[in-house]
C-alpha cells in the first residue's frame, strides 16, 4: 500500500514539474482594424490652418508634413492613396519672402560664447540658395507626381489662413488672409471642368468619409505675432464674425455627409514664442540677466512690466534695440512695439480665444460635431506632460513639443496630438483605432533626419 | 551530485518573488511547506528561517541547494497609446542558491552559518533591435544580494532556545534604460552598475509546549546599502553632424561615477506549528516586511548628466506581509510528502507600479517530497506563483496598463549529517 502511495506521489510531482504553468498570452497582441474602420478612414480629408497642415519650424516641408498628425491618423486608419501637398526641402514659410525655408538648430549652446551659464542656442533659417534645385515659385513640390496629383490632396489645410478662407478663398488674391500658400495648395484653376475651387469645394469633390478641421488659431495669431513684411494693423476677426463664419463652415462640412471632427484653439500665449525672451537686459557673457549696481535686473527700454516679449525680439536686441544708453552696444532705440505684446493686447488675445472656443463649443454641440479639446491638451503641455518616461513641456527647444518657431508643434508634438484626436474619434464614431506608440514614433523621427550612422 | 550543485551555486542570479523584491525560498523543505518554517525550523535552513531552530540539530550538518525560478511577466498597454499592445518580459531562469552549516558545540550551544540571497530582482524588457514601449523607464534591472550569516543558538531551557547572528551582505545592482535627448531627437542608453557591502543582524526565538506545539519568532534587521562607487555609462548613436556629436558627448559623459542608497527592509515573522500525530504536522506563519524603507531611488552623478547631477524616482513602497501555511506527512522513515499555500500582499502602491517590478498580490501553491537515507537527505519542491492581474491607472509615469505575472519554482536541497 505504501509503495503505491509513494510511487503515485512521485508520478504526481513529476507530472506537475513537466506541465509547468505558463502565462496566458492574448491571441490579439495589438489592435487590428476591421473593414468598417478602414472604410471610415479611406477618404480622410483635413482642412484648417497651420498646425493641421504640418507647418513646423517656420515652414511647410515634406519632412515634417509626413509626420503631421493627419498623416499619422491616416496611417493608423490604414488609409490608402493618402496624398499631401508635399513641399521640397527647405520648404515654404514665414521666411520665404527673404529667400529662406525651414529653421534649423545649429548649436544648442553657441561655442563662440563659451562662458554662458544658460545655454545660448543658435538657430538659423536654411537659405534657398543652398538648394539650387528648389524652385519656390514654379515648382515647390517634391515631385511632379505630387504637383499633378489628379485628386484633391487629402490635406487641404493651408498655413496662414482665416476661418472664412476655407469656404471663400480660391487664390491668395481672392482671400482675406492673403496667405501665399493658398495658391500652392489649392492649385487653382483646376483642370477643366473644375476651374476655381475653394479648399472646402475641393474636399467635397473628394467625397470624404472623414473630415478633420482645425481652424481659427491663425485668426488670433496673425494679430499677436510679429510680422516682418507688413504690420497687421487690421484687428483680428471679431468674435461675432468668427461665430458666423464657423457656423457656415460647419454646416457646409455637415452637408458632405462625412464624419466631421474639429478642434478648438490652444492658448497661444503659453507658447515659447511669447515666453522665451525675457524683458530684461541679458549679459552676453553669461546669458543671464545683467544686474545694476543695486543688484536689480535692468528692464529693456520700451518694455513695461507684464509685457510679453516675442521671440523675434532677440534679433532686434542683438542689433542694439531696447538696451539702455549706458550699454556700449545700445543703438539708443527702444525695443519696437511690434515685438512686444502689452497687457491690453494680451487681454484681447485671451478674450478672443475664450470667445472663439465658446463659439466652437456651442456651434458644434447643436450640430453634434465632436470637438477635440486642444486648448486643454496644450495646457497640459504647459504644465509638463509625462508619458512612458518621456517628459514634454512648453520650454523652447528643450521641451520637445514646440518646434524652432516657438509656435508650431514638433513631430513628437504631432504624435501626441494625433492620439488626442484618435481618442475623440474612437469615442464618437464607434471605431477603435489603435493609438500611436509615441515612443516608436519618436524612434522613427531620429532616423528621418538621416543623421544617424546606421551600423 | 555535489559537483553539479556547486556548478549551480556559482551561477549568481536571482529573481523577485515574494512581495517587493524579496526571495523567501531559501530551502526546499521550507519552500514545499509554503515557507511556513519559523516554528518548526528543524533543518540547517533554520539559519535563514529561524536561527533558534538549529539548537535542535546534533553534530555537524550541511545542506546545499538552489531554487530554479522561472518567471514570466507581461505588460499590456500603455493605455495612453495602444491599450491592447502586449509586451512580454524576457524569460529567464534564475538560480538563487543556499548553503547552510550547523555544528552542535555543546548540547546547549549550536553554531551555524548560512549563505543565501533573500533579496533579488531581475527584469528585462525588449531588445536592442526591438526596443519596447517602456524603454525610457527600464530595459533591464538586476539586483543581487548575498548574505553571509554566522549565527549562534542556545538552549536556554528544555523548551526555549534563542539565537543571534550577524550578516555581511554583498550586493550588486545593474540598471539599464534608454534616455532621450529631446533637442536633437536622439535615443541613447544608460547603464548604471554598482556594488557594495552592508551589515545586518538576525535574531530568533523558539518555544515548545508539550513537545508537540512549537512557537517561533524571528527578526531580520534592515540593511543599508551605500553604493558609493558606482559607475554610469551613457552611449548615443553617432550622427553625421559633428556638432550634435559634441553636444551629446558634453552633456552625457561616456562614463562617470554614480552613487545611490538602498535600504533592504527589516523582516519580522511569527510561526506556530503543531504535530497532530507522529507523522502529520501543520504550520502557520505570518511574515511582515518593512518595505517603507524603499521610498525613492536617488542616483547622484559625479559629472552632470544632461545638465542634472541627480535623478530621483519616487518608489514609495509600503509595508507588506505574507500568510503561509504548510502541511507535512511522513509516509515511512524514508519518504515525506509536503504541501503548502501562501498569500503575499503587495508592497508597491498602485501609482508606483512600474515595469522594473511588476508585482501584485500573489497566491502560491507548493508541493514537495523529502527522501532520507542514513545521513543523507534530499528535498525537492515545486511552487507555482500566481499573481493577480494588476490594472494600473494614474501611475506616476503615466504608464498605465495591465501587468500579469506567473512563476514556476523548482527547489532542490541536499543535506548531510556527519
Amino acid at each position: 500500500m505504501k509503495k503505491i502511495i509513494r510511487s503515485s506521489a512521485f508520478l504526481i510531482i513529476l507530472l506537475i514539474i513537466a506541465t509547468a504553468c505558463s502565462l496566458y498570452e492574448p491571441k490579439l497582441k495589438s489592435t487590428i482594424l476591421s473593414p468598417t474602420e478602414k472604410m471610415f478612414f479611406s477618404r480622410i480629408v483635413a482642412l484648417g490652418d497651420n498646425i493641421i497642415a504640418g507647418y513646423q519650424s517656420a515652414a511647410l516641408t515634406e519632412k515634417h508634413q509626413r509626420k503631421n498628425f493627419v498623416a499619422l491618423l491616416a496611417k493608423q486608419g490604414d488609409a490608402t492613396d493618402f496624398q499631401q501637398p508635399y513641399i521640397a526641402y527647405p520648404g515654404l514659410g514665414s521666411e520665404s519672402y527673404a529667400g529662406y525655408g525651414i529653421l534649423k538648430l545649429k548649436y544648442l549652446d553657441n561655442p563662440e560664447t563659451p562662458q554662458t551659464v544658460v545655454p545660448d542656442p543658435v538657430i538659423y533659417a536654411v537659405p534657398f540658395a543652398d538648394y539650387p534645385d528648389f524652385d519656390p515659385i514654379n515648382m515647390p513640390f517634391i515631385s511632379e507626381e505630387v504637383m499633378l496629383w489628379a485628386l484633391p490632396y487629402n490635406n487641404l489645410a493651408i498655413p496662414g489662413i482665416y476661418v472664412d478662407d476655407i469656404l471663400k478663398a480660391t487664390t491668395k488674391l481672392r482671400s482675406r488672409s492673403k496667405s501665399g500658400l493658398i495658391d500652392v495648395i489649392l492649385r487653382n484653376p483646376l483642370p477643366d471642368p473644375y476651374g476655381y475651387k475653394t479648399a472646402f469645394q475641393q474636399a467635397k469633390l473628394y467625397q470624404p468619409s472623414l473630415i478633420l478641421c482645425w481652424i481659427g488659431m491663425y485668426d488670433i495669431l496673425s494679430y499677436a505675432q510679429y510680422n516682418a513684411i507688413y504690420n497687421v494693423s487690421e484687428p483680428p476677426t471679431p468674435k461675432e464674425d468668427f461665430a458666423k463664419y464657423y457656423a457656415e463652415l460647419m454646416d457646409s462640412l455637415k452637408s458632405t455627409e462625412a464624419a466631421v471632427v474639429v478642434a478648438n484653439i490652444p492658448d497661444i500665449l503659453d507658447m515659447p514664442y511669447f515666453n522665451t525672451v525675457p524683458g530684461v537686459v541679458i549679459d552676453t557673457v553669461t546669458n543671464t540677466p545683467a544686474l545694476d549696481d543695486n543688484g536689480n535686473q535692468i528692464p529693456l527700454t520700451g518694455v513695461t512690466e507684464g509685457d510679453l516679449v516675442l521671440l523675434p525680439a532677440k534679433g532686434f536686441i542683438k542689433r542694439g534695440y531696447g538696451l539702455p544708453a549706458s550699454f556700449p552696444n545700445s543703438n539708443g532705440e527702444p525695443l519696437p512695439d511690434d515685438v512686444i505684446l502689452d497687457k491690453n493686447e494680451q487681454e484681447i488675445v485671451r478674450n478672443l480665444i475664450d470667445d472663439y472656443n465658446a463659439a466652437i463649443d456651442s456651434i458644434c454641440l447643436i450640430r453634434k460635431i465632436p470637438v477635440v479639446d486642444m486648448y486643454s491638451f496644450f495646457k497640459e503641455i504647459t504644465n509638463t506632460f509625462h508619458t512612458a518616461g518621456l517628459t514634454v513641456s512648453a520650454n523652447f527647444i528643450t521641451g520637445g513639443f514646440y518646434s524652432l518657431d516657438g509656435i508650431h508643434p514638433t513631430d513628437l508634438g504631432h504624435a501626441l496630438i494625433a492620439n488626442e484626436w484618435l481618442r475623440v474619434i474612437n469615442s464618437n464614431f464607434r471605431v477603435s483605432i489603435p493609438l500611436i506608440n509615441v515612443i516608436d514614433a519618436v524612434d522613427s523621427i531620429q532616423y528621418s533626419d538621416s543623421l544617424i550612422v546606421r551600423k | 551530485m555535489f559537483k553539479k550543485l556547486f556548478l549551480l551555486l556559482f551561477l549568481p542570479a536571482s529573481f523577485v518573488l515574494a512581495s517587493g523584491f524579496s526571495i523567501y525560498e531559501q530551502g526546499s523543505r521550507a519552500t514545499a511547506l509554503g515557507g511556513a518554517f519559523i516554528a518548526r525550523a528543524d533543518d540547517p535552513s533554520a539559519v535563514f528561517y529561524n536561527p533558534a531552530g538549529i539548537s535542535q540539530l546534533s553534530g555537524w550538518q550541511i545542506s546545499v541547494g538552489t531554487t530554479a525560478i522561472q518567471p514570466q511577466f507581461s505588460f499590456t498597454g500603455p493605455s495612453t497609446m495602444d491599450s491592447k499592445f502586449y509586451t512580454e518580459a524576457k524569460k529567464n531562469v534564475f538560480f538563487p542558491t543556499h548553503l547552510y552549516l550547523s555544528y552542535s558545540i555543546k548540547p546547549w550551544l549550536t553554531a551555524g552559518f548560512g549563505f543565501y540571497s533573500p533579496f533579488g530582482l531581475a527584469t528585462e524588457w525588449g531588445t536592442k533591435e526591438h526596443p519596447w514601449v517602456g524603454r525610457l523607464l527600464t530595459t533591464r534591472t538586476e539586483l543581487q544580494t548575498f548574505y553571509y550569516n554566522p549565527v549562534i543558538a542556545a538552549k536556554l531551557t528544555d523548551n526555549l532556545s534563542a539565537a543571534a547572528g550577524v550578516s555581511l551582505v554583498q550586493a550588486n545592482v545593474e540598471m539599464e534604460k534608454d534616455v532621450f535627448f529631446t533637442p536633437r531627437n536622439l535615443f541613447g542608453h544608460s547603464k548604471l552598475k554598482a556594488n557594495t557591502t552592508g551589515f545586518g543582524i538576525n535574531l530568533g526565538l523558539r518555544y515548545t509546549f508539550f513537545k508537540r506545539l512549537h512557537l517561533g519568532a524571528v527578526y531580520r534587521s534592515s540593511v543599508t546599502l551605500n553604493f558609493n562607487d558606482g559607475e554610469a555609462r551613457f552611449t548615443f548613436p553617432t550622427t553625421t553632424d559633428p556638432i550634435i556629436n559634441n553636444e551629446v558627448s558634453s552633456l552625457f559623459p561616456a562614463k562617470t561615477k554614480a552613487k545611490s542608497k538602498l535600504v533592504l527592509p527589516a523582516t519580522f515573522g511569527l510561526g506556530i506549528a503543531y504535530e497532530a500525530t507522529e507523522n502529520l504536522s501543520f504550520e502557520f506563519n505570518y511574515v511582515y516586511m518593512g518595505w517603507h524603507t524603499y521610498d525613492r531611488l536617488k542616483v547622484t552623478f559625479a559629472d552632470p548628466v544632461g545638465g542634472e547631477k541627480e535623478t530621483v524616482s519616487p518608489r514609495n513602497y509600503s509595508d507588506s506581509f505574507s500568510l503561509r501555511f504548510g502541511i507535512e506527512y511522513r509516509l515511512d522513515p524514508h519518504f515525506t510528502l509536503r504541501a503548502g499555500y501562501l498569500w503575499d500582499y503587495h508592497a508597491v502602491p498602485s501609482a508606483y507600479v512600474e515595469p522594473t517590478l511588476p508585482e501584485n498580490d500573489r497566491h502560491n501553491y507548493t508541493i514537495g517530497l523529502g527522501y532520507r537515507l542514513k545521513s543523507w537527505s534530499v528535498d525537492v519542491a515545486y511552487q507555482i506563483l500566481l499573481q493577480d492581474d494588476r490594472n494600473i491607472k494614474q501611475s506616476v509615469n503615466n504608464f498605465d496598463g495591465k501587468y500579469t505575472g506567473i512563476a514556476n519554482l523548482y527547489g532542490l536541497t541536499v543535506g548531510y549529517a556527519f
